[in-house]
């Protein structure tokens, strides 16, 4: 295990809500070469997942951070639904009626979401990890970030290189700032959040310093 | 059959003009647009088409084929449920239970019907995620051109064509709603009643005009529309992409099928009903990814009268369990 400094770079731009972890990446590749292919529900659900990366000396997060660029420009982009009711009136059974477009099931939205444009398109990621292992990994992954599935997130190359450490707190605290989600002391205010992939997951939530 | 990558890439025309909104300034309706930032760095707004947009379409695409090879196309009798799930990707429903997946009936629906593999849904109370990525529609021009693959430089220069800017590809154009009365032949085909009262008008409305009286021309004016439009000409050139995971060599053949479906009736956008929005394919490649690199193979050849045989058979074979599933899906 070495430490390793990781870069996506994008041909665009992405979406996201939050900071993007890069076990979270790496978990999600594992899954997708491994066929794990329905997202856990519940705690339960989860299987775990041997990652490349080191594991905390407390056991309870992997060394990892999560990516950090900065901001080059960013637009509001849009989520858009409408309910086919062509299609409902030409295939559709005797017993459709009337599509109600303004509530319910076919309620249409337009939901807006940031697209951002990372500077010279980097995101870049510290770990402390197997250098060939993660970079096989990554390299199962082609997009990131929100909506993918509509071209969002594009990456034209990764790249997995060995790096200095910036000294103690490495690759997980720097100056004093955490940079991946930490769980804190017992008894300590932290915001509620994982310490592990699925980050999405509501349950497993514990106090955590967070970036 | 491991997990498989593959990536179709390719060039096409547009045939007609291309009229793909992102919203109305009064009566001009502006071509979407997306920030991008060029290799100077500078930031650039520049026309494209949204990749939901050719998702959707390709989603209708193999729809319409896999109830074709269903035989269910002509009396499909679809519940509103199932309607949802195949062109809108379903809902979470009050129906199921989210607090635990059913693997059977996840691997019963991807089985039955490859294409949600592929696009995902949400059924039972569950969101199922799709496999497939469609590329935004990048239009070629000198903007974009940093972001296109290698092949696509080389298929323009073996074919001598200049990029332009974008600014010469986009044009604004107007059109008018004609009103009826203002035609004194159609005119004559109304009433005697409403000739009279269309005649009233014509005239209060030239008194109005003549006098200067702008409140009364207001009230009497007539319901003609002008309208403008702008719109990406005909004979621009946009390469798209789409991407998918498979597992099965069933999921592979309806992927391919999906892309052979989608390029053969290929059309974005608004004003279809009015020669726009046709594009046809030029040029194209397959990717096949390996673990750390890729590799091309034309796509002419491989999507031509062999794609979608096995996955055509296969919801053949299984016709009568995919409109069991659809008259009981909740989504």
């Amino acid at each position: 295990m070495k430490p390793l400094a990781v870069t996506a770079r994008l041909l665009e731009g992405f979406a996201t809500r939050g900071p993007i972890h890069l076990d979270a990446l790496l978990s999600a590749a594992y899954a997708m070469r491994e066929g794990m292919l329905l997202p856990p529900a519940s705690e339960a659900e989860c299987r775990a997942i041997p990652l490349p990366l080191e594991r905390s000396a407390c056991g309870r997060f992997w060394l990892a951070s999560v990516g950090e660029f900065v901001s080059q420009d960013s637009e509001l982009r849009h989520k858009n639904r409408r309910a086919p009711w062509v299609e409902y009136a030409r295939l559709g059974e005797a017993k459709i009626r009337r599509v109600q477009i303004a509530t319910g099931e076919n309620k249409s939205y337009r939901v807006p979401y940031e697209f951002t444009i990372p500077a010279n398109g980097e995101i870049r990621w510290w770990c402390i990890g197997d250098q060939e292992q993660v970079r096989g990994l990554l390299h199962l992954i082609h997009y990131l970030g929100k909506f993918r599935g509509c071209g969002n997130g594009r990456i034209a190359q990764w790249s997995v290189d060995e790096c200095e450490p910036w000294g103690e707190g490495f690759p997980v605290m720097r100056d004093g700032t955490p940079v991946r989600n930490l769980p804190v002391q017992q008894g300590a205010v932290g915001a509620l959040l994982r310490c592990d992939p699925p980050y999405w997951l509501k349950e497993g939530r514990v106090p955590c310093l967070a970036p | 059959m491991g997990m498989t990558t593959t990536r179709y890439e390719f060039l096409v025309r547009a045939v007609d003009p291309i009229a793909h909104h992102e919203e109305n300034l009064g009566n001009v309706s502006v071509f979407m647009r997306k920030r991008m930032q060029l290799p100077s760095g500078q930031v650039e707004r520049v026309p494209y088409i949204t990749g939901d947009s050719i998702r959707h379409k390709a989603r209708e695409m193999a729809v319409y084929a896999t109830l074709d090879a269903a035989g269910m196309l002509d009396d499909p009798q679809l519940t509103e449920g199932a309607l949802r799930l195949l062109f809108a990707g379903g809902m979470v429903t009050p129906k199921g239970d989210a607090s635990v997946i059913n693997l059977d009936n996840y691997r019963e629906l991807v089985a039955l019907f490859p294409p949600l593999a592929l696009f995902g849904g949400c059924v039972d109370n569950r969101p199922l995620p799709g496999q497939l990525v469609v590329d935004e529609g990048n239009l070629v021009c000198e903007e974009t051109l940093h972001t296109a693959p290698t092949w696509v430089h080389e298929w323009l220069e073996a074919n001598k064509v200049e990029p332009q800017t974008h600014r010469r590809l986009l044009e604004e154009v107007t059109r008018v709603r004609m009103d009826p009365t203002l035609s004194p032949e159609k005119v004559k085909l109304l009433s005697g009643d409403a000739q009279v009262s269309v005649n009233r008008r014509l005239t209060a409305s030239g008194k109005a005009h003549d006098e200067g009286d702008t409140k009364e021309a207001e009230r009497e004016k007539s319901t003609m529309m002008p309208r403008s439009f702008e719109r990406i000409i005909q004979g621009s050139l946009f390469w798209c992409a789409l991407e998918a995971r498979t597992y099965t060599p069933i999921e592979a053949d309806a992927f391919d099928y999906t892309v052979a479906c989608l390029l053969n009736n290929f059309t974005v956008g608004g004003k279809l009903a009015t020669g726009h929005g046709r594009l046809r394919f030029v040029a194209g490649n397959k990717v096949h990814f390996a673990p750390t690199a890729g590799s091309l193979e034309g796509m002419g050849a491989e999507l031509a009268g062999k794609a979608g045989t096995l996955f055509r058979a296969h919801i053949k074979d299984h016709a009568q369990q995919i409109r069991d599933w659809f008259g009981r899906v909740a989504a």
